[in-house]
């Protein structure tokens, strides 16, 4: 027992030591990034967030509204499109296919990685004013579906996570109502940590409305320096989020019984309202990652085709059982992002 | 409830905690309630399954060794059935709501459920004709109650399974073969699930009563000893599959506890985590992202999922074995060892001697020697093939299983006829170094083709993965999921471990080593479980037999 105890102190020291994680701006490497992944959100914050948006890791800066000021605000070509795209990086991927195939448009990208349906909604809600597009196009992913019931990617993916905050979306009296996050830029982020009140206003804020607050994931404390425990609360981190998302979806759908359904569906109708109030031309994506067969397309499908909404949904293109449609990090190959892009200008030009 | 679930983590030191503290039968009634209630966390509704089970077997068993019943025996018998269908399909306990303003409300609309209402009248019905029969049964000449009971027994047990099991594989099948003859038929199909565990527990029970028909074990007149043989929990869902002469006496006797005992429960519940946690779940995605996929998988993608596979099986149902006896031994009662390193096998044989070694011994004591009995020189390789197909057919509701079962049964029969004219498959015989390492290499890519068989998901599959192998298709692309890194870590100490117990022919061989080589080997084996506790948990691939 003894042995035991003492052997288990030394693989702690020494795994910590072996593969302490490199400075910030030094990419880790695989394993330092595994045994750094159970760190608490707030350890992980610390060591993100710098002083400067460059002294803080890449993932910081990544998918906060207004990051990006070199978006275009109209088309570049004089018979092109402006197309103004809110999404994650699969719909991103798609539009860079897109313009290959049609190089008169112009891409205004907005987005963040792995963003849910509510960040890119209030995306364009934010952004609406500032560009002249003629097609908005709303990228939803299946496998980030889920993610509408948290307020930031710093829950969702704790593990390696992007630090990005956006509203809760609830439907009261019909309505949508939005809670806004206390922090909205990384130098809100950054503020916020320096003041332990605004913090635990954070906090509180993040404890009463994301279902994927955990206080065991996200406290940070020195026992955050042990290894063994970075790794019990990784496990245990995983084991929340997949209970989080069993309550949303399993292997028949999107579950009837949670909110998610009602509240995408009406996200998609306000958007629509919204982007046609605008004199634009909206288009909705629906893309099924791995493991979601067409249940994306099951739950939005009946309120597109009942507003009319010009939609695609990748299910017919690249069934999310196909495992040649997919790269090994989970994306769609080149081949199929093209293949999608083809039926997106077809949409499109069939729209106007 | 499964093993590696936090459930389990607080109900065994509760259920230990109560075991020391009782005497030896109060320790009997606490484990059988344990053990009912370990069950009954699936779904409560399948403990009369096992209810009835007990009753019929405990009944059978009294008929074919006693000739009678008591009428006390008669009445504990009758009442467990009765109630058992009352409580666990009768009653829809949801419908009674406990605390609030009201105390207990209950809603009576939806009290009782309907196809439960049936289902008490049936175990009535059932009770009445036995005790209606009881004395005219027990006026037959010996021969012919004995007979009585042990067909009873087969056909009540074998009926369970095949509703359960078996009814909606058999009618699609049917359905399938009608189309084939361009007839469209729309059969009836039950809407039913499958009770986990089934498989075990029936056939645990149905070798009770034969095993009494053969003389070869008086029946127990102790009904609560009985039921708990049947729903013992460490073992009830997923074996090992334990005799009747073995484990009745270890519970109707009162146990001995001992340090090493206690330790080396401990170290079967630490590597059966091990096994489970860190490498079945770990390699799971690995294979299930070729196996569950539709796309084009190449050779190497095949082979390597197919490899893969192997770990994952052994390693997931050895796992259940190695808690099972473990968790056994802390409550001071040994079950039998149910896997010997059975990928250090060089014959098929072999490896049935080596694996699932509580079911193969079974299939062989009471389907293998019975068929061979009736014809020994003509039967032997016909018996070899038809239990193996059986043994597929055990294992699950589907025709890949039944293939691979076929598979087994020919691999047997071809080593029974070289077995004396090939020294590499005999292994009674000496063999090189290299001629052993050889056969191991040889059979074990055997192995992993039949394994291919078990896993795949249809014939078509079999067919496309087979024909990848073969044509190298796809080439050495490989796109495949890569295992975690628990797994990855874990493989190698597993070999190891194996490799020492293969080469020792001791299991026990790891506590030879120095204090200080078992404490780092423990630690090892804790910190390669933590970090597996990230791995998504599978349920354990047996459960579903």
């Amino acid at each position: 027992m003894l042995w035991t105890i003492l052997f288990l102190v030394v693989i702690d020291v020494a795994v910590g030591y072996l593969f302490a994680p490199p400075p910030v701006g030094v990419r880790p490497g695989p394993l330092q990034r595994r045994f750094a992944e159970g760190r608490s959100v707030e350890g992980k914050l610390d060591r993100m967030v710098g002083e400067t948006d460059e002294s803080s890791a890449p993932m910081a800066t990544a998918g906060w509204y207004g990051s990006r000021s070199d978006q275009p605000t109209h088309a570049e070509h004089p018979d092109g499109l402006l197309v103004a795209v809110y999404g994650m990086s699969t719909s991103f991927r798609m539009c860079y296919a897109l313009q290959e195939l049609e190089p008169s448009l112009t891409l205004r990208l907005v987005g963040g990685p792995n963003a849910p349906l509510s960040h890119s909604y209030n995306g364009y809600l934010k952004d609406r004013n500032h560009h002249e597009a003629d097609v908005v196009l709303l990228g939803v992913s299946a496998w980030a579906l889920a993610g509408i019931e948290s307020m930031t990617q710093m829950l969702i993916q704790f593990d390696a996570p992007a630090l990005y905050t956006y509203p809760v979306y609830r439907i009261v009296d019909g309505k949508l109502v939005a809670t806004t996050p206390l922090v909205q830029s990384l130098d809100e982020l950054r503020c916020a940590m320096g003041d332990t009140d605004l913090w635990e206003a954070f906090r509180l804020q993040l404890a009463e409305n994301d279902a994927y607050y955990d206080e065991l994931v996200f406290r940070d404390s020195p026992l955050d320096n042990s290894t063994l425990v970075r790794l019990l609360r990784r496990g245990w981190g995983q084991r929340q989020r997949r209970r989080q998302l069993a309550r949303v979806h399993n292997a028949d759908g999107y579950r009837s019984d949670s909110n998610v359904g009602p509240v995408a569906r009406e996200i998609i109708r306000s958007f629509a309202e919204t982007v046609r109030a605008d004199g634009r031309l909206p288009i909705v994506i629906l893309f099924h990652e791995k493991g979601f067969d067409d249940h994306l397309y099951a739950l939005l499908g009946p309120t597109l085709k009942e507003h009319g909404i010009p939609f695609l949904s990748t299910h017919d293109l690249a069934p999310a059982s196909d495992h040649d449609s997919f790269l090994p990090d989970g994306h769609f190959t080149a081949e199929v992002d093209k293949r999608i892009a083809r039926e997106v200008l077809a949409v499109i030009s069939n729209a106007r | 409830m499964l093993f590696n679930s936090i459930h389990f983590l607080l109900f065994l030191p509760v259920v230990l905690a109560a075991y020391a503290m009782l005497r030896h039968r109060g320790q009997n009634r606490m484990l059988l309630i344990a053990s009912y209630v370990f069950y009954g966390w699936w779904d409560e509704r399948f403990l009369f399954l096992i209810a009835l089970s007990t009753v019929v077997d405990y009944w059978c068993g009294l008929m074919i060794g006693r000739s009678r019943l008591t009428g006390r025996q008669r009445m504990v018998a009758s009442s467990w059935l009765t109630l058992s269908a009352l409580c666990f399909v009768t009653i829809n306990w949801s419908a009674i709501r406990f605390g609030g303003s009201e105390g207990i409300s209950v809603d009576w609309s939806s009290l009782f459920d309907p196809l439960g209402v049936w289902a008490l009248g049936g175990a009535l019905g059932l009770v009445a004709i036995a005790n209606l029969f009881h004395r005219l049964v027990t006026r037959l000449d010996e021969d012919r109650r004995r007979k009585l009971g042990l067909w009873t027994s087969i056909i009540a047990n074998l009926t369970v399974l095949g509703i359960f099991k078996y009814f909606n594989f058999f009618v699609g099948s049917a359905e399938d073969a009608l189309q084939g003859l361009g007839v469209d038929a729309q059969l009836m199909r039950l809407d039913i699930v499958l009770p986990v565990g089934i498989s075990f527990y029936t056939f645990q029970t149905m070798c009770y009563s034969i095993d009494i028909y053969r003389r070869k074990l008086m029946p127990t007149d102790r009904f609560l000893d009985f039921a708990l043989y049947v729903a013992y929990f460490p073992q009830l869902v997923a074996g090992p599959i334990e005799r009747p002469n073995e484990l009745l006496p270890r519970l109707q006797n009162p146990r001995h506890f001992e340090l090493v005992q206690i330790q080396r429960g401990l170290f079967l519940i630490l590597l059966g985590l091990f096994k489970k946690v860190a490498i079945a779940d770990g390699v799971a995605v690995c294979v299930n992202s070729v196996y569950n996929s539709t796309g084009t998988a190449s050779a190497l993608d095949i082979v390597a999922a197919t490899v893969l596979f192997c770990v994952q099986v052994y390693c997931d149902f050895s796992a259940y074995s190695d808690i099972a006896r473990g968790v056994s031994k802390l409550l001071g009662i040994d079950l039998v060892t149910n896997f010997r390193v059975p990928f250090f096998s060089r014959s098929p044989a072999e490896y049935w001697q080596r694996w699932h070694i509580s079911l193969s011994t079974w299939l062989r004591d009471y389907l293998f020697m019975p068929l061979v009995f009736l014809d020994p020189r003509r039967r032997i390789y016909l018996a070899l093939i038809i239990t193996m197909l059986l043994s597929g057919l055990w294992h699950g509701a589907a025709w890949n299983f039944v293939l691979w079962g076929g598979f087994h049964g020919l691999l047997l029969a071809v080593h029974t006829i070289y077995r004396n004219r090939v020294p590499i498959l005999n292994p009674d015989q000496a063999i090189s170094r290299w001629s052993l390492v050889a056969g191991i290499a040889l059979f074990f890519t055997i192995n992993c083709y039949s394994l291919l068989l078990f896993r795949a998901g249809s014939f078509a599959q079999i067919f496309d993965f087979t024909t990848a192998i073969v044509t190298g298709a796809g080439g050495i692309h490989l796109s495949m999921k890569l295992p975690s890194l628990s797994a990855a870590l874990g493989i190698p100490l597993l070999f190891a471990l194996d490799m020492i117990e293969y080469s020792t022919g001791d299991a026990l061989a790891y506590r030879r080593f120095p204090a200080w080589c078992r404490g780092a080997l423990y630690a090892f084996l804790i910190f390669i479980i933590i970090m597996g506790t990230g791995n998504e948990p599978t349920e354990f691939i047996y459960f579903q037999f």
